[in-house]
């Protein structure tokens, strides 16, 4: 059977014109692609990621309390719109790495609050870790530091702004915690304790 | 009592001299003319326990790079000084003994002038209504703390690198310890906790104070109707106060406002005095212990900057 039909693919059709099987071809490929990407955008939605209780307990839950989700200008981010690349290669590798979530899901690695609360900081230094090295590329799906009118912020943002551009930090630098349960100051505390500080004498 | 329109000349100037001099027992006639010299409103806070070792670690103080780099307090938080004293004041940072009342914050008016001989710097603020019997001995005192710019910290944070986390009151602060301010500069090393035990040798201290790496520091202890106690000396290693203070303090009190105004001459001979000289921008912080409190439970400011007639600095002393 599987060899009919290897031999029917591999030879010129007697039957039909070559300009039908090939509007058939371009139609498939329409239809496979357009199917591959719609079945893409399925998993890119907020319904989808929720729908494992990992995420619709934990870190949704974080989420509806922050500006992120509600705010003056009735702006709303997604989970995709912060965790998913945009650029298609780079969505594509990111799609392919969640096969291990999907892995994790079904093992059950963090079906339970305390489950989560112990894998917490890993799971925020892998996020953190990711956005320092794009530079905080999916924030800037949405911020964009061109368009951002600092003389309509508050002195201290502006301030902060105009240094994070002067010594070339990124979003994330600052920003942790802005989405989710902020962990940062409780592992940055552990990593200055376990250090001299660096305070100079001089100061 | 005669009645008035009976008295003569003499009998009507006697209880005029005597209401005049009275007043003056409490405010003896001020060298300056201070209505013709504008001043500056400065909002001082609650400062809770936030030490310089505080101010300088990232996770309590977010910012603490780009302080350690430089940046004065206020570019970020001017403006800010009522809410922060607010929330400190209120017990819910930083602050494990609020006092009761306190407002968080006190506006104070600061005028600077000079003449040929003195710098005077007159100071007015509005008591509070805080509940305090932490000073039994003055209802209020008043510190100014100054530098030339030796010690690089005045221009972050005033006098806030003087304040430190094992200092008396504070966190860190050891039992039977009596910790005053002090500079980083007069210590060997530094944790986050401070910098206290680990002393330099006196032969350095004295170098440091040689060089002008000191605060200079003038103080004035005040009760209403009472002449005000003038303190001066400087920080280093601690705080060094002088036998006989070379500033003269005097301060009123009416209605709850206080005026004070503290000066001394531009030029001092002794350690830890400061040149004031025209050309020069002098660093300066400055305190409020309103209401008989004590030790870490003043009013502080920022660092802020000031100049004899002219110059780039928030506040131009007007030559008289």
């Amino acid at each position: 059977m599987i060899h009919k039909i290897w031999q029917s693919l591999i030879k010129p059709s007697k039957m039909y014109a070559a300009g039908l099987l090939l509007l058939i071809g371009v139609v498939v490929g329409v239809l496979g692609w357009g199917g591959f990407n719609w079945g893409l955008e399925l998993t890119n939605t907020e319904k989808f990621c929720i729908s494992c209780h990992e995420m619709e307990s934990t870190v949704y839950q974080e989420l509806k309390e922050t500006i992120h989700y509600s705010n003056p200008s009735g702006v709303r981010a997604t989970c995709p719109d912060c965790h998913v690349p945009r650029p298609w290669v780079y969505k594509i590798i990111r799609k392919i790495q969640a096969s291990n979530e999907l892995y994790h899901h079904f093992m059950g690695t963090l079906d339970t609050p305390e489950k989560f609360e112990a894998h917490r900081r890993e799971l925020a230094e892998h996020v953190w870790r990711v956005m320092k090295e794009t530079d905080s590329r999916e924030c800037r799906n949405c911020h964009s530091a061109d368009s951002m009118n600092l003389m309509a912020q508050s002195q201290r943002a502006r301030t902060r702004h105009e240094q994070a551009t002067e010594n070339g930090e990124t979003c994330i630098d600052c920003h942790k915690g802005i989405a989710h349960k902020d962990v940062s100051k409780e592992i940055q505390k552990e990593k200055e304790q376990a250090a001299e500080p660096d305070f100079g004498l001089d100061l | 009592m005669k009645k008035i329109n009976q008295m003569n000349l003499a009998q009507r100037t006697c209880p005029l001299l005597g209401a005049l001099l009275l007043s003056g027992a409490a405010f003896s006639a001020s060298a300056v003319e201070w209505n013709s010299v504008s001043g500056k409103t400065v909002e001082l806070f609650s400062p809770g326990q936030a030490g310089w070792e505080w101010v300088l670690t990232e996770s309590d103080h977010s910012a603490a790079k780009s302080v350690k780099k430089g940046t004065n307090c206020k570019e970020c938080h001017n403006g800010e000084q009522p809410k922060m004293g607010k929330l400190i004041a209120s017990g819910e940072k930083i602050e494990p003994a609020p006092v009761s009342g306190n407002p968080g914050h006190i506006p104070v008016e600061v005028k600077f002038a000079y003449d040929k001989e003195r710098l005077y710097v007159q100071l007015k603020w509005q008591e509070t209504s805080q509940n305090s019997q932490q000073d039994p001995d003055y209802q209020a005192k008043v510190a100014l703390m100054m530098s030339d710019g030796t010690v690089k910290a005045t221009k972050i944070a005033g006098c806030w690198s003087a304040c430190h986390m094992d200092s008396n009151g504070m966190p860190n602060a050891e039992s039977g310890q009596d910790l005053g301010k002090y500079l980083f500069a007069s210590r060997s090393k530094i944790s986050r906790s401070g910098g206290g035990k680990n002393l330099k040798p006196a032969s350095d201290i004295a170098a440091l104070l040689e060089s002008g790496n000191f605060l200079e520091l003038w103080r004035a202890k005040l009760n209403p109707a009472k002449p005000a106690v003038a303190v001066d000396g400087y920080v280093l290693d601690a705080i060094h106060e002088n036998t006989s203070p070379s500033i003269s303090a005097k301060s009123s009190y009416a209605k709850g406002q206080w005026t004070v105004e503290l000066s001394r001459n531009l030029k001092q001979a002794g350690k830890g005095y400061l040149d004031f000289v025209a050309g020069n921008v002098y660093q300066l912080g400055l305190s409020v212990h309103d209401s008989h409190t004590d030790e870490r439970h003043h009013h502080v400011s920022f660092g802020y900057t000031f100049a004899l007639d002219s110059g780039r600095a928030d506040f131009i002393a007007k030559k008289l």
